[in-house]
C-alpha cells in the first residue's frame, strides 16, 4: 500500500526546464530514506503551468510544488516526507498563506479551470494503458459498441451540442450523420493533430499526456460512422507527441481495444499514425488527405467534401485532436450534462494555450462564454513586469488582434468572429506595450507568404504583395496609399482563395488595421515605431551621465562603431555605422543605452525611461 | 494521377547496388507499409534519418521501390521544409520564431546565434556538427524564445544567454 503518490509532469515544457533527471533523482532519494516503498513517483502528462516548470504534484493532500530541480529534491523529501509539512519555498507564491497547507485547489492558475478534456493530463500516466482504464478509459467505446445503435451515438452527439474544435465550429454531429448517410463498402476516420498554429500547444498536451483518450474518442465514431481504418495525422515537431501515441497504440492494441472484433461485436478498427513533415497547409483537411496519400499537401475544391470523397475518392471524417477528446466523456455522462456547460450557442468546455507576455503562460481549460478578461487576468496573472496591457492575438494566422477595450467579450465562435478574428485551435498570444501592432500583421503575413501552397494565386500573389507593402512600412518607407492598397488586397485574397489558409490569411492585418491604425500611421507619417520595434526605425544612444565606462559594449559591438571619448571616460555610438542589432543594448550592465524611435523618448532594457543624449556622427568623431 | 486504396498489397523486392546496410533498414520500412505509394512521405522520413539528408541516389531508389516517377518523389520533398536535398551537419539546431518567440524576441536569438556559430540561417558550420533552421513553431510556446537542438528543448533564452548556451549547452553534442 502506497502512502503517497508523487506525481512528476513529463510535459514537453517541464522536460525542457530540466525535468528529464527529475524523477531518477527522487527515486534515488527516496531509495537512500527508505521510503521507496511507501512513495510512488508517477511521470504524467502536461499540468498546465508550462513555465513554473518543472512542476509536481503530492497526493492525496494535493502540495504543488514548482522549478524543482534536482539540487531541492534532498531537503524537499526530508521535509514533505519525513517531517510530514510542505516545502514552502518551492510553493506557488500566491497560496502560501499562514498556517494553511498550500494546495493545487487554491492556486488561481488551477482553480478557475473547468476541466474536462485535460481531466487525465497531469494525473495519470500517459504510457500506462492501465491507468487510463482506471478513470473509466475505454468505458464509452464499450458501452457504444454493446448497449448503443449508431444511430444512437450520432444522436448523443447532436444533442450534446459538440462543435468541431479545430476553429470552423462546424457542430460534429451533423458532420458524423453526414458520413454516416454517405455510402460505400470503405469509410476513413481521421485526427488532424498538425497543430500548425504558432502559439498553440493544446493538442500536443493532449496527446502527450491523455493518448488514449484520442485513440477511444476515434474508435466510438469509427463505429458510429461505419468507418474501420483511421489514421492519425501528427505534426514531425512533436516527436514526443509521436512516440506516447506509438505506446498508447500498440498498448490499445495488446489489449485488444483496437483491431479485430472489438468488445466482442463485429466491428474491427485500425489505427495508425501518419508523420507529416513540416507544411502549415496540412492543417487543412483537403490538403491534410493528400499528404496522408503521400503528396503534396495542396487543398482541393470543396464540394465535394470529405465526407462525400475524402481519403482516396472514399467518404472521410476528420476532427481535431480536441473534438475526439470530448467524445468520451459526452458518451459516459450524457449529452445533457454536456450541453449545460457553455453558453447558448456553444457547448462545453475549450482549452486556451496561453502564451506571450503574460505571467502565467501554459495550459487552461474553461467553459465557453467565459470572458477574455478572465482568462488573461484571471488564470493568465495579467502582464508580465506590470506593463501595459495591449492586445491579444487569437486563432493564430487565421485570427486577429483583440484590443482592450473587447476584453469582456465571451468566448465564443460568433462573438470573436463580429471582432474580427476566430476562435482558431484555441492560442492566445497576449501583447504587451512592447509589441509593434505592425511588425505583429508583417510576421503574419510573412508566415502565410511563406506557408501558402502556391496552388491559388490569390494567395500565392496576394500574399506576397501584402507582405511587400508592409515591409515597407516598417521600414518608414510607407506612402499614404499603401493602407488603402493593404485593405484592397486584404479583401481579394480573402474573398478569392481556394482553402482556409488565404480566406483567413489578412485577418490579422485587417484587425490590426481596425484597431490600431494609428501605430501604421505613426510608422508612415512620422517615421517612428511606437513600441520601439521596428529596426530601421530605431536608435540606440547611451547616456553619458550613467555610462560608467566599462567598454563592455564597445568590445561586443560587431561593426566596431562605439567610441570612447577620452577626456570624458564615456562612450557613445556613432549612428551612420550602427546597423541596431541591439548587441550593445542588451550587454549593458549599467542601463546606460537606450532604444529610442523618436530621439526624444528612450527605454533601457529594463524599462526605465529617460531622455537620452544625442548621438554622433562621423564628422563629430573626427572633429573630437 | 489515381491512387490506389492501401488495401492492395503487393510484394516487395529491391536491393541496392552498394550494399550500403542502411538501405536494408530502409527496405524494411517500405515493406512495412507494403511498398505503397502512400508511404512516401513516412519512407522519406526514415531515409533523412538514415542517411542526414535525400541525395538524389536515394530519391530514385525510393523511387524505385515504391514504383512512382521520381518526379513525384521530388514534388513532394521539394513541398515539405523538413526534407533536406543538401547535406546537413550532424545536429540541427532550430530556432522557434512562432509569434510568441517572435514578439518575445526570436530574432535577436537567431541573429546572436549566427554570430556564434559563425553561419547564417540555414547553413551548417564548418565541422559539419551543427546546422541553424528557423522552424515556424515547435510548440514551446511557454517558454518562449526557444531553441530546439534535435529533440531537446531550451526555453526562455534572451540574446545574452546565447554565448553562455554556445559554450555550456552545445559542447555537449560536439
Amino acid at each position: 500500500m502506497m502512502r503517497s503518490h508523487i506525481l512528476v509532469c513529463a510535459g514537453a515544457g517541464c522536460l525542457s526546464s530540466g525535468g528529464h533527471a527529475l524523477k531518477d533523482t527522487l527515486a534515488a532519494e527516496l531509495k537512500k530514506r527508505g521510503l521507496e516503498g511507501e512513495i510512488r513517483i508517477v511521470e504524467t502528462g502536461c499540468m498546465g503551468p508550462c513555465d513554473l516548470g518543472p512542476v509536481m504534484l503530492v497526493h492525496p493532500d494535493g502540495t504543488f510544488y514548482q522549478h524543482v530541480t534536482g539540487l531541492d529534491v534532498p531537503k524537499l523529501v526530508e521535509e514533505h516526507f519525513l517531517k510530514g509539512r510542505p516545502y514552502t519555498r518551492l510553493l506557488p507564491k500566491e497560496t502560501v498563506t499562514a498556517n494553511v497547507v498550500a494546495t493545487q485547489r487554491d492556486f488561481g492558475f488551477f482553480a478557475k479551470q473547468e476541466k474536462i478534456i485535460l481531466e487525465n493530463c497531469g494525473l495519470i500516466d500517459p504510457e500506462n494503458i492501465e491507468e487510463y482504464i482506471a478513470r473509466d478509459g475505454y468505458l464509452a467505446l464499450g458501452k457504444a459498441l454493446t448497449e448503443m445503435t449508431r444511430e444512437q451515438v450520432i444522436e448523443e452527439i447532436k444533442a450534446s451540442g459538440l462543435r468541431g474544435r479545430g476553429g470552423a465550429g462546424f457542430p460534429t454531429g451533423v458532420k458524423w450523420d453526414l458520413m454516416y448517410k454517405a455510402p460505400g463498402p470503405q469509410k476513413y476516420v481521421i485526427c488532424n493533430a498538425a497543430e500548425g498554429d504558432p502559439g498553440a500547444f493544446m493538442n500536443r498536451a493532449v496527446l502527450e499526456g491523455d493518448p488514449h483518450r484520442v485513440i477511444e474518442g476515434m474508435a466510438v465514431g469509427a463505429y458510429a460512422m461505419g468507418a474501420n481504418r483511421g489514421f492519425l495525422y501528427v505534426r514531425a515537431e512533436y516527436p514526443l507527441a509521436i512516440k506516447r501515441l506509438q505506446m498508447a497504440l500498440q498498448q490499445a492494441y495488446e489489449h485488444g481495444l483496437l483491431g479485430q472484433r472489438l468488445f466482442e461485436t463485429a466491428f474491427n478498427f485500425d489505427l495508425e499514425i501518419r508523420i507529416g513533415a513540416g507544411a502549415f497547409v496540412c492543417g487543412e483537411e483537403t490538403a491534410l488527405m493528400r499528404s496522408i496519400e503521400g503528396r503534396r499537401g495542396q487543398p482541393q475544391p470543396r464540394p465535394p467534401f470529405p465526407a462525400q470523397r475524402g481519403l482516396w475518392g472514399r467518404p472521410t471524417n476528420i476532427n481535431n485532436v480536441e473534438t475526439w477528446a470530448a467524445i468520451k466523456p459526452i458518451l459516459l455522462k450524457g449529452a445533457q450534462w454536456y450541453a449545460s456547460i457553455g453558453t447558448e450557442k456553444t457547448k462545453g468546455t475549450k482549452v486556451f494555450a496561453l502564451a506571450g507576455k503574460i505571467k502565467n503562460t501554459g495550459l487552461a481549460e474553461v467553459p465557453f462564454g467565459t470572458t477574455l478578461r478572465q482568462v488573461i487576468f484571471g488564470i493568465g496573472g495579467g502582464i508580465l513586469n506590470g506593463k501595459k496591457f495591449k492586445a491579444v492575438q487569437t486563432g493564430g494566422p487565421s485570427g486577429g488582434v483583440i484590443p482592450e477595450q473587447h476584453l469582456d467579450t465571451p468566448l465564443e465562435y460568433e462573438s470573436l468572429q463580429k471582432l474580427g478574428s476566430i476562435m482558431g485551435s484555441g492560442g492566445m498570444v497576449v501583447m504587451d506595450e512592447d509589441s509593434c501592432m505592425v511588425d505583429v500583421a508583417r510576421f503574419f503575413v510573412e508566415f502565410c507568404c511563406d506557408e501558402s501552397c502556391g496552388k491559388c494565386p490569390p494567395c500565392r500573389v496576394g500574399t506576397r504583395q501584402m507582405l511587400g507593402l508592409l515591409d515597407r512600412i516598417c521600414r518608414g518607407e510607407g506612402q499614404m496609399d499603401d493602407l488603402e492598397k493593404l485593405e484592397e488586397l486584404c479583401l481579394m485574397v480573402k474573398e478569392a482563395s481556394l482553402c482556409g489558409l488565404g480566406q483567413t490569411a489578412p485577418n490579422p492585418v485587417l484587425t490590426t488595421l481596425r484597431y490600431f491604425r494609428d501605430e501604421f500611421l505613426a510608422h508612415i507619417r512620422e517615421k517612428r515605431c511606437p513600441a520601439r520595434v521596428c529596426r530601421e526605425l530605431l536608435e540606440f544612444r547611451i547616456h553619458e551621465e550613467v555610462c560608467v565606462g566599462c567598454s563592455l559594449c564597445a568590445r561586443i559591438c560587431p561593426t566596431k562603431t562605439i567610441f570612447k571619448r577620452e577626456e570624458l571616460k564615456k562612450f557613445f555610438i556613432v549612428q551612420d555605422s550602427c546597423v541596431k542589432c541591439g548587441s550593445c543594448f542588451d550587454a549593458c550592465k549599467f542601463e546606460a543605452i537606450a532604444k529610442t524611435s523618436d530621439g526624444v523618448n528612450g527605454r533601457t532594457r529594463r524599462g526605465q525611461a529617460f531622455e537620452p543624449v544625442p548621438g554622433r556622427n562621423m564628422e563629430q568623431v573626427v572633429e573630437t | 494521377m489515381k491512387v490506389q486504396p492501401p488495401e492492395a498489397v503487393t510484394p516487395f523486392v529491391a536491393y541496392h547496388p552498394s550494399g550500403d546496410e542502411r538501405f536494408a533498414v530502409l527496405d524494411r520500412t517500405i515493406e512495412q507499409y507494403g511498398a505503397h505509394p502512400d508511404a512516401l512521405i513516412q519512407v522519406l522520413h526514415m531515409a533523412q534519418q538514415l542517411f542526414g539528408y535525400l541525395s538524389s541516389d536515394v530519391l530514385r531508389y525510393v523511387a524505385a521501390s515504391l514504383k512512382i516517377p521520381i518526379a513525384l518523389v521530388y514534388g513532394v520533398v521539394s513541398f515539405y521544409h523538413l526534407f533536406a536535398l543538401v547535406p546537413r551537419g550532424k545536429h540541427q539546431i532550430m530556432v522557434c520564431r512562432g509569434t510568441t518567440c517572435h514578439v518575445r524576441g526570436a530574432a535577436q536569438i537567431l541573429e546572436r546565434l549566427e554570430q556564434q556559430l559563425g553561419v547564417k540561417e540555414s547553413e551548417t558550420t564548418k565541422d559539419n556538427v551543427f546546422s541553424l533552421h528557423s522552424a515556424r513553431c515547435i510548440g514551446a510556446c511557454a517558454l518562449a524564445p526557444a531553441i530546439a537542438v534535435d529533440d531537446d528543448v531550451y526555453g526562455k533564452l534572451t540574446p545574452d544567454k546565447i554565448p553562455k548556451f554556445c559554450q555550456k549547452d552545445l559542447k555537449k553534442y560536439v
